[in-house]
């Protein structure tokens, strides 16, 4: 059976799995009354939390960075874990005595404004738009390179599939569906990466693999540590080694403090804590949900050293023909493009870009690809300095593994269901946040409180339309790579919400007045920083300080704390019974306590 | 040849020669897809009886989304009411390529008229539907449809008959004996009007009014036979027709009593008042009996009779909502009464004693188990409080309300307790919102004070609304179980049928019940019974006048049809009591609960996104 065939067979039957389990958990007659949601593992519960958790991010872009950047991109791996422990021990808990379901309801309610409520509306909307659209360019992808189609319309299945399926279906959210998502985005991960690593190291796990020594295909073993392998091999192409950092320090610190408080407040993340009766059971999840996300997280970068591994063995220095398949393929989809600067015929590898942008293909009279004396569909666009020759899109790597590796088909269609996986679970959830925030807490609270509750139910889901439509356009025509466009969202969580809602725990002096202005700057700094550094000029020299646009949320993190701060300590404390409110969270009151006398 | 299923009713009503009659004037036509096959104000020729297809019944003075009132599948017959009538009221249409037998007119009367039985099945079909229709259209109308549907004979009394040589003496006598205020006088030989062919020729009445003016203004001999005084005009009702019809000859004759004739036999004879209290006269007797009872024995004498009662007012067609209110205020009163004459004082003032569930709510169809809780004052002092409890839930078990079997009772020292303790229970409820804990909060909202100091289950209902106000995270978990069951409709919309039939609670009254109070508790509503938290619901803005009159509508027809399977079953928690196979309902009764099931499921999507519920 060919990977084709096999691909469609996987998707649609995993399909069939999640809309199954819907159906099933949704049609129980003969449940008793009143046991909802209380018969939920904590550890089925984690599996769920994870796969909205782990995105078409996580999943396909991730390995991608490492395995370019190396080192450097160890800031996502800490930052996102971190930033997971961080919410279920520092945020999670405390909101969820508040007794708010979404973040602008705590935000309106405990700074007693609805300017605070509106401008954390926006905040959450924006922040949501944000990382849905990386996960519209995961899926399109995916489905661009399994139906043989351009990237754009991948996007655009990948809109209709997300739409129906999330807002239309009914289906989000539930906990098996999840479970199940998991299930199938983990082997799909998994399975590839330790294939890899028998083959390439001998090790059954890819954790070990990566610090083992590389094995031939006879099975000797060379000696040699498999990351000074590639250290040697990118060190032949004069590409910095993998193991060497290229960000300044500063940079790495910024960008993992970004992306572990942008994680902390991310909206569709912490809604999950409520679904759970006990806030212990929500902590016992949070645990177990940390070891599902870590299952993958510690197996990226060994799939990222194995990919580089295996692409530059594959393709540098070698002629277009002699370059396998899946080459071809993803060239195909418009994602991977060779311009033959030497014109020696040979495909060279190397440093830096080989030509500005995404490759931009000649096409001919009727949209056909133009090829070139090789086979190759001809670049048109203007090379740049350096041996480069070969543009690989790096959100690739992950779902071109398998393919590179030379696995089985089987494994390869296992890949696709996996990425579709990813990307629906946490589009879903982003989805249901943003119809959420847009219906109740924009138009019902503020616009039109009159507004029927049949009204809100149609708002909602066009809210939930005009986000697909709104994230499909920024799926096609991204502002950088999956991983980073998502940790720009991470970077505006970072700057707005985490601070307003760490100060309306912890400080039971901050006002109205300091929480907006906090939101607005901080929101504003950072969103001017990334706006400018990444479209208006994208010279790296002035960055401040070095940092990156990806860390500039910590700073605007910062700055919203200080001026926060001074502004509520320069104007009229909040009212006594938010302060006692306030007081009484962060007194444990909750299970058990109350049987007391 | 044409082949009518002559198995089932009415068909099978018939004997073998009218069968024959019938088959022989039957006809067969097609009609193509959204043919009028009978139009509104046509004249009704034929019965239709439909072989394969699918017909619409239309009310064309409705608006569009409203006019759809009817639905007629293989089997199903229709026609037959614009046949009596002379016209259709309504448009009937083919709503896919229909073929149907036709009986002529002339023929279905014919065979009404001699086949008893058959007519009879008819004039049900017809009361029902006037029935179900009208409650459909309005609620305003809803005791007139019950008396619509009533029959003379339900309402009769036995005629009390003494011969006309009687003295008035001693027929004064008669009436103070049989409490009665009216006879009749059979005459004797030679006073019976030759000439007069109507069934009463035979009888005449004399009303206490009619002797007391002759014996006072006329000065009249108390010797004096009957026959000089009584009133040789009697109106009369044959005992199938309509009470109204009843109501009607006595206007119209200024009368204020009819004799009943059946087959030209006297059986009864009905009287104006008994007619206007026709509703309320036997509930007024239990609920006399209850207040009057002196120890429990009486009570418990009083209390036997409860269900009975109900019976006889849900068989006389008395709306649902009408015959729960009785009960609840029944219950109420009875459990008032064995709180006061089983407990002593100081300690039967100092406490409040709470019903709870559907007792509370006042939604009960029949007598269910016991709910009860007891919130006592602070510093109430009750050293026998275990004891006295249990003897409580006992005398109440004896009553005819058996134990809780989740012990949801006052001798479970969990369900008593102070103002203090019970402030601290709704704590810990609230606090971690797991099943046991939100059932238990679903019950204390419920709650309705029936005995004691009831300023303490206002006090009770004060700690509920606060300590639950804008707790989001909460709302949500309570709400939860709305969506537990399914709501039992196929992806296209239409009623799913399993053989063993569908659940009315689980799919139609529970969502309702528990969505609605989920909306109380989100609102703080005081209100105990469904339909009352509905209506504050409308006054607060929350749920809007249309959405509060469908739900009401709905739950309605889901108790209803419930009352009807199950009728009495004293445990309504068993499966089989609340099921209800799709396949045996009339077209009517399947569209009304296909649309009630609609408005189910639209609740449920309104409750879902509000509650955040998706996260299942």
């Amino acid at each position: 059976m060919d990977v084709q065939f096999l691909t469609y067979l996987f998707v649609g039957a995993s399909f069939v799995l999640y809309i199954g389990i819907a159906i099933w958990s949704r049609a129980g007659s003969t449940k008793d009354f009143y046991v909802a949601g209380g018969g939920v593992h904590p550890a089925a519960n984690g599996m769920a939390t994870a796969a909205d958790w782990m995105s078409a991010a996580s999943f396909i872009s991730m390995a991608g960075l490492i395995a370019y950047l190396g080192y450097d991109a160890s800031v996502y791996l800490m930052g996102w874990t971190g930033g997971y422990v961080m919410l279920a021990m520092l945020l999670a808990p405390y909101l969820r005595k508040f007794g708010k379901f979404t973040v602008p309801d705590f935000i309106g309610d405990r700074y007693y404004s609805n300017v605070a409520r509106t401008v954390a509306v926006i905040c959450v909307i924006f922040v949501s738009f944000t990382y849905v659209a990386g996960q519209m360019r995961g899926t399109g992808i995916v489905f661009a390179r399994f139906l043989e189609v351009d990237v754009n319309i991948g996007v655009v299945i990948g809109m209709v599939i997300v739409f129906f399926y999330a807002v239309l279906g009914g289906m989000k959210g539930i906990t098996y569906t999840q479970v199940a998502q998991y299930c199938v985005l983990i082997t799909a991960f998994i399975v590839p990466a330790v294939f890899l690593s028998i083959m390439m190291t001998g090790h059954v796990l890819p954790q070990t693999g990566l610090g083992a020594t590389f094995v031939d295909a006879a099975g000797n073993d060379s000696g040699q540590y498999i990351l000074d392998r590639l250290d040697g091999l990118l060190d032949e192409l004069g590409i910095t080694p993998y193991t060497d950092g290229s960000q300044p320090m500063i940079n790495v610190f910024f960008i993992t403090a970004a992306l572990m408080c942008g994680t902390a407040g991310l909206p569709h993340v912490i809604v999950r804590f409520f679904t759970v009766p006990r806030v212990r059971d929500a902590r016992v999840s949070a645990g177990w949900a940390l070891i599902f996300i870590a299952l993958l997280y510690t197996t990226a970068p060994a799939v990222g050293v194995f990919a580089r591994t295996n692409i530059i063995e594959a393709v540098h220095n070698n002629t277009y023909e002699e370059i396998p398949g899946w080459f071809k393929s993803w060239e195909g989809v418009g994602l991977i493009g060779w311009l033959d600067k030497n014109d020696d015929g040979r495909v060279q590898m190397g440093a830096g870009d080989p030509f500005a942008g995404k490759p931009d293909y000649e096409a001919g009279p009727l949209e056909e690809p133009v090829r070139g004396e090789h086979g190759q569909r001809v670049v048109t666009n203007t090379p740049s300095e350096g041996d480069n020759e070969v543009y690989i899109d790096r959100d690739i790597i992950v779902l071109a593994n398998p393919e590179i590796g030379g696995l089985p088909a089987w494994v390869v269609a296992l890949m696709a269901a996996g990425g579709v996986a990813a990307a629906l679970s946490t589009a879903a959830g982003l989805l249901l946040v943003i119809s959420a925030a847009v219906s109740h807490d924009l138009i019902k609270k503020q616009i039109n409180p009159n507004l029927s509750e049949r009204g809100e139910l149609i708002a909602a889901r066009s809210a939930a339309a005009v986000a697909v439509v709104i994230a499909g356009y920024f799926g096609i025509n991204p502002p950088g790579f999956v991983a980073q466009v998502v940790a720009f969202a991470f970077g505006l969580a970072a700057s707005s919400f985490f601070p307003a809602i760490l100060l309306g725990i912890f400080d039971k002096r901050m006002n109205r007045e300091g929480a907006i202005v906090g939101m607005i700057v901080g929101l504003t700094f950072t969103f001017s920083y990334i706006v400018y550094t990444k479209f208006i000029n994208t010279d790296p020299s002035i960055w401040w300080f070095g940092i990156s646009p990806e860390g500039i949320g910590t700073l605007g993190m910062m700055l919203h704390f200080v001026v926060a701060f001074a502004v509520s300590r320069v104007t009229k404390a909040p009212p006594e019974e938010i302060q006692e409110l306030v007081e009484s969270v962060r007194v444990p009151r909750g299970a058990g306590v109350a049987h007391g006398h | 040849m044409v082949d009518l299923d002559m198995s089932e009713p009415p068909f099978s009503l018939l004997n073998d020669s009218a069968r024959e009659h019938l088959r022989a004037g039957l006809d067969l036509a097609y009609f193509a897809r959204d043919t009028i096959i009978l139009d509104a104000g046509q004249p009704g020729e034929f019965v239709f009886v439909i072989h394969k297809g699918e017909v619409a019944e239309l009310d064309i003075n409705e608006a569009p989304e409203r006019s759809r009132i009817g639905h007629y599948t293989d089997g199903d017959l229709f026609g037959a009411i614009s046949v009596l009538n002379g016209t259709s009221r309504y448009r009937f249409i083919a709503e896919q390529e229909s073929l149907c037998y036709l009986m002529p007119g002339q023929l279905f009367l014919s065979l009404c008229d001699s086949e008893p039985a058959f007519a009879e099945y008819f004039r049900n079909r017809i009361a029902e539907k006037t029935r179900l229709m009208s409650q459909r259209r309005s609620q305003e109308d809803v005791s007139l449809a019950d008396f619509m549907v009533a029959r003379v004979s339900e309402c009769q009394r036995e005629p009390l008959v003494v011969a006309s040589t009687t003295s008035i003496g001693e027929a004064v006598r008669i009436l103070r004996d049989r409490q009665a205020d009216s006879l009749l006088v059979e005459w004797q030989e030679g006073l019976v009007e030759e000439d007069s062919s109507r069934p009463g020729k035979g009888y005449g009445m004399v009303t206490r009014t009619d002797m007391l003016e002759s014996l006072v203004l006329e000065g009249a001999d108390p010797e004096l036979a009957l026959s000089a005084v009584a009133s040789r005009d009697l109106v009369g009702v044959e005992a199938q027709q309509y009470l109204f019809e009843a109501l009607i000859e006595m206007t119209r004759h200024k009368v204020a009593r009819v004799v009943v004739w059946s087959g030209g036999q006297l059986v009864g004879i009905v009287e104006l008042t008994d007619v206007l209290s026709f509703f309320s006269s036997r509930s007024y007797v239990v609920s006399l009996q209850v207040e009057q009872a002196s120890d429990l024995d009486d009570l418990r004498a009083a209390s036997q009779r409860v269900p009975e009662m109900l019976d006889s007012l849900m068989a006389r067609g008395v709306r649902m909502r009408f015959a729960m209110s009785m009960l609840a205020a029944l219950n109420g009163r009875i459990i008032h009464k064995a709180w006061g004459l089983s407990m002593a004082e100081p300690q039967r003032s100092a406490c409040c004693l709470l019903l709870l569930g559907s007792e509370g709510r006042g939604e009960q169809v029949s007598r269910t188990d016991q709910d009860n809780a007891l919130i006592l004052a602070d510093g109430c002092d009750w050293p026998n409080l275990a004891d006295d409890a249990t003897h409580f839930t006992n005398v109440l078990a004896e009553l005819g309300y058996p134990h809780c079997s989740g012990h949801i009772m006052i001798s479970n020292p969990q369900w008593v307790g102070t103002l203090t303790q019970w402030q601290k229970r709704v704590r810990s409820w609230v606090a971690e919102p797991g099943p046991d804990n939100l059932m238990q909060l679903s019950i204390l909202m419920d709650a309705c004070s029936v005995a004691g100091d009831l300023t303490l289950g206002d006090r009770l209902r004060d700690i509920l609304i606060t300590e639950t106000r804008g707790n989001e995270v909460l709302l949500s978990h309570f709400a939860r179980a709305v969506l537990q069951f399914s709501t039992p409709l196929t992806l296209f919309g239409s009623l799913k049928r399993p053989e063993h039939g569908i659940d009315l609670k689980k799919g139609g009254i529970f969502p309702i019940v528990h969505g609605v109070r989920s909306l109380a508790l989100e609102r703080g509503i005081r209100a105990t019974s469904t339909l009352e938290r509905l209506e504050a619901l409308v006054i607060d803005g929350r749920v809007e006048r249309r959405d509060a009159d469908d739900l009401g509508e709905a739950l309605q027809v889901f108790s209803e049809l419930r009352w009807r399977t199950g009728g009495s079953v004293p445990d309504i928690n068993e499966g089989g009591a609340n099921r209800i196979v799709v396949q045996s309902l009339s077209s009517l009764e399947r569209d009304l609960l296909r649309e009630a099931l609609h408005i189910v499921r639209e609740f449920k999507g309104r409750l879902s996104h509000r509650y955040h519920l998706e996260y299942a």
